[in-house]
Parts: C-alpha cells; sequence; structure tokens
C-alpha cells in the first residue's frame, strides 16, 4: 500500500465510522414512555398482580369466547387465541384496501363484528372495544411496532407529519416542540415522554381507567388549548400513522400503566 | 361491566408466619359528587363500602372505605398463619352487593423448624 492512500483510507473509515454511530445514537434516542415514568408509576406496571390493566386484559379476553351478533359467532371463533395475531397487530394503522384508508386496530374489530360477525359495532374508546384492543396489545407484546407508509399510506402519513410540525391552540404549540425537542424535562408537574405510542391502549392513572392514544391526542391538544379533534378523524388516525412509525422498531408494551 | 375481584397469597407459610393478603377490585368508586354536564345530573354515588377478610369462616381483618378511595382500589394486609384453609374476600358496595374471592393456603407445621 503506497503511504499516500494511508491517511485517505483512515479518514474514510473514519467517516463511515461517524455515519454509523450517529446512525446508532438516532435508534437508540427512540425511547417508550416507560422510560420517562416515574419509578411508582414502573412499579405498578411491572406487577402483574397490581397492574389495573390486567383488568382490562380480563375482560378482553372473556368478551373474545363470547359468541354476539346474528352468526353467532365469536372473535374465539375465527382467530383461535389472541396471541396467533400478534404480527398483524404490529402494523396498526393498516391501509384497508376496501375502505381505501387506514384503518386504527379499534376501527378494524369494529369492520371484523360488523362484515365477519353481523353485530353492532363498538363506541370508539367504549370499554369492551378497548379491553379487546388492549388484549390483542398484550398478546404482541415485546414485538417491534412496524407501521407501513408506502404506496396509498404515503398521503396519510404526510398529513400525519405535517399535524406533528403545525402550530396549534392558543399556546400555538406543535406536537415536536415538546416530544421531539424536550423529552425527560418538565412542564410544570409533568415530565414529558417523547410521545411515543407503542404502550397504547394505556392504563392512565388520571383517568382511571384505559384509554387510547387518540384520546390522549386530545388531552395533548386540550393542554395546548387547541380544538380537539374527534376520535378516528381523519386526522387524529394520520397523526397516530406518523408517530407509530416515528417510534418503529420500539417493542409493543402492553398493559401498560401511565400517569 | 362484569365485577373483576382479585385476590393472592402465599401457597404455603409456616405456622405463625406473617403473611400478605393481596387484593385488586375492579370497580369505579364513583364519589357522587361530581356532575354530569351532558345529563345535567349529580352522578350517583357508587362505592365499595366495606371491605371484610375471613380466614376458615373467622374476621381477622375489615376495612371501611369512603369516596377518597381511588377507583380499581389495590389493598394489601397481613395475616398471620393459623392453620390451612380459606382465606376469602368480601367487598361490600353501597347498594349491599356483595362480590368476594378466595384463596386456598397452606400451613405447614414443622415442629423442627
Amino acid at each position: 500500500m503506497k503511504p499516500a492512500i494511508r491517511p485517505l483510507l483512515a479518514a474514510a473509515f473514519l467517516l463511515v465510522f461517524t455515519i454509523a454511530q450517529s446512525y446508532a445514537d438516532e435508534t437508540a434516542a427512540v425511547r417508550s414512555g416507560y422510560y420517562y415514568a416515574s419509578p411508582e408509576t414502573k412499579a405498578i406496571q411491572d406487577d402483574s398482580f397490581a397492574n389495573p390493566g390486567t383488568l382490562w386484559v380480563e375482560a378482553g379476553e372473556a368478551r373474545w369466547n363470547q359468541k354476539d351478533g346474528s352468526k353467532g359467532k365469536s372473535c374465539n371463533g375465527c382467530h383461535d387465541d389472541p396471541e396467533t395475531l400478534a404480527e398483524a397487530v404490529t402494523g396498526y394503522p393498516k391501509y384497508e384496501p376496501a375502505l381505501d384508508k387506514p384503518l386504527t386496530l379499534g376501527q378494524r374489530i369494529n369492520r371484523c363484528r360488523v362484515s365477519h360477525m353481523d353485530a353492532k359495532p363498538y363506541a370508539p374508546e367504549s370499554e369492551p372495544l378497548l379491553s379487546l384492543e388492549i388484549l390483542l396489545r398484550a398478546g404482541a407484546t415485546g414485538r417491534p411496532m412496524q407501521v407501513a407508509i408506502d404506496g396509498p399510506m404515503r398521503p396519510t402519513f404526510e398529513r400525519g407529519r405535517q399535524l406533528y410540525f403545525q402550530r396549534r391552540g392558543q399556546f400555538n404549540l406543535a406536537c415536536h416542540q415538546c416530544h421531539d425537542d424536550r423529552p425527560g424535562e418538565f412542564v410544570r408537574g409533568e415530565r414529558l415522554s417523547e410521545g411515543q405510542v407503542n404502550n397504547f391502549p394505556a392504563y392512565l392513572l388520571r383517568w382511571s381507567g384505559v384509554g387510547s392514544a387518540q384520546r390522549r391526542f386530545q388531552l395533548c391538544d386540550a393542554q395546548a388549548r387547541a380544538e380537539p379533534r374527534a376520535i378516528w378523524s381523519d386526522d387524529y388516525v394520520a397523526l397516530e400513522v406518523y408517530v407509530a412509525h416515528r417510534g418503529r422498531g420500539l417493542p409493543i408494551e402492553a398493559p401498560a400503566v401511565r400517569r | 361491566m362484569k365485577a373483576i375481584r382479585r385476590i393472592s397469597v402465599p401457597k404455603k407459610v409456616k405456622k405463625d408466619q406473617v403473611f400478605t393478603v393481596r387484593t385488586l377490585a375492579r370497580h369505579k368508586m364513583e364519589p357522587g359528587v361530581r356532575f354530569d354536564a351532558d345529563r345535567f345530573v349529580v352522578t350517583p354515588r357508587h362505592l365499595l363500602q366495606e371491605v371484610l377478610c375471613h380466614y376458615n369462616g373467622q374476621l381477622v381483618f375489615r376495612a371501611e372505605w369512603f369516596s377518597a378511595v381511588s377507583a380499581n382500589p389495590y389493598l394489601t394486609f397481613k395475616v398471620k398463619a393459623v392453620e390451612s384453609g380459606e382465606i376469602k374476600v368480601t367487598w361490600i358496595d353501597d347498594y349491599a352487593v356483595e362480590t368476594f374471592a378466595a384463596a386456598a393456603i397452606e400451613v405447614i407445621d414443622d415442629p423442627k423448624s
């Protein structure tokens, strides 16, 4: 090897190493809300007996096996155990070709009920729907989130990204100002997280119950003194798609406990 | 909403050992002072008022609960092991509806240890 090339090679190696390093840092920075939760909240989540979210999972199990609708079918009749759907659950919100729009997990459960069970759809944020949702998410615990954003999902994803960086409300805040720029810092008594949705639907201590990611979005909007949008509105679904893709690779965590 | 009540005790304990009974109940614990703006009424009070623990039929623990107890209340307390048998915890709400959870416990009476 010519001596002249040697420093050049070293420089090239260093460059590649630096890029690899910075990329590794970027992926390492994606953290579940668990990381930012207080030790007391973590203790409740880690104790499978005391974790109140497991009450909803238990209720979901009962509902999973319960026959409903005019066809006399239950979820269990087609799907066996909730764990068999674990891989599919990691991909929600997912594109539904028949409706030409993405559906959240809750909307997908309702679609299943209407088209396959001939049963009434559940209301958004209703107890039975959240129980089933958290049951499915619990079955997929530990698997990385992987939301597809290519093809027909692209416009939704772009809309979600636009919403994420759009300032709104009387406080003139955008999502990224808290959740990208200041995770770990305090907003009054609240410790900011990265706003990941890998743990939703989660048991929130302030609600004394389980709520979906979109209900949490509504709370975020209200705290920024912006007009909250409706659950399952196109905007919130788009935002959920963006936020889920932003936290891709994070393991699903259910039933989670947050403040 | 179906009533879910949970209880956990150690499977085996030595005689005279003090062990922990852990319980979790699913309940809204509505205090009866909240105004529902949509229906223009005060949401009626609905609380678990009393918790009783029977060890082989004998009352060993009792608690009275009021409106400050959280939703989905988690309660633990200590009981001294006397003999093998059943630990039964009963929750009574303010409509006098009783719900319960029970668990078996085995007490080892070993004079050597």
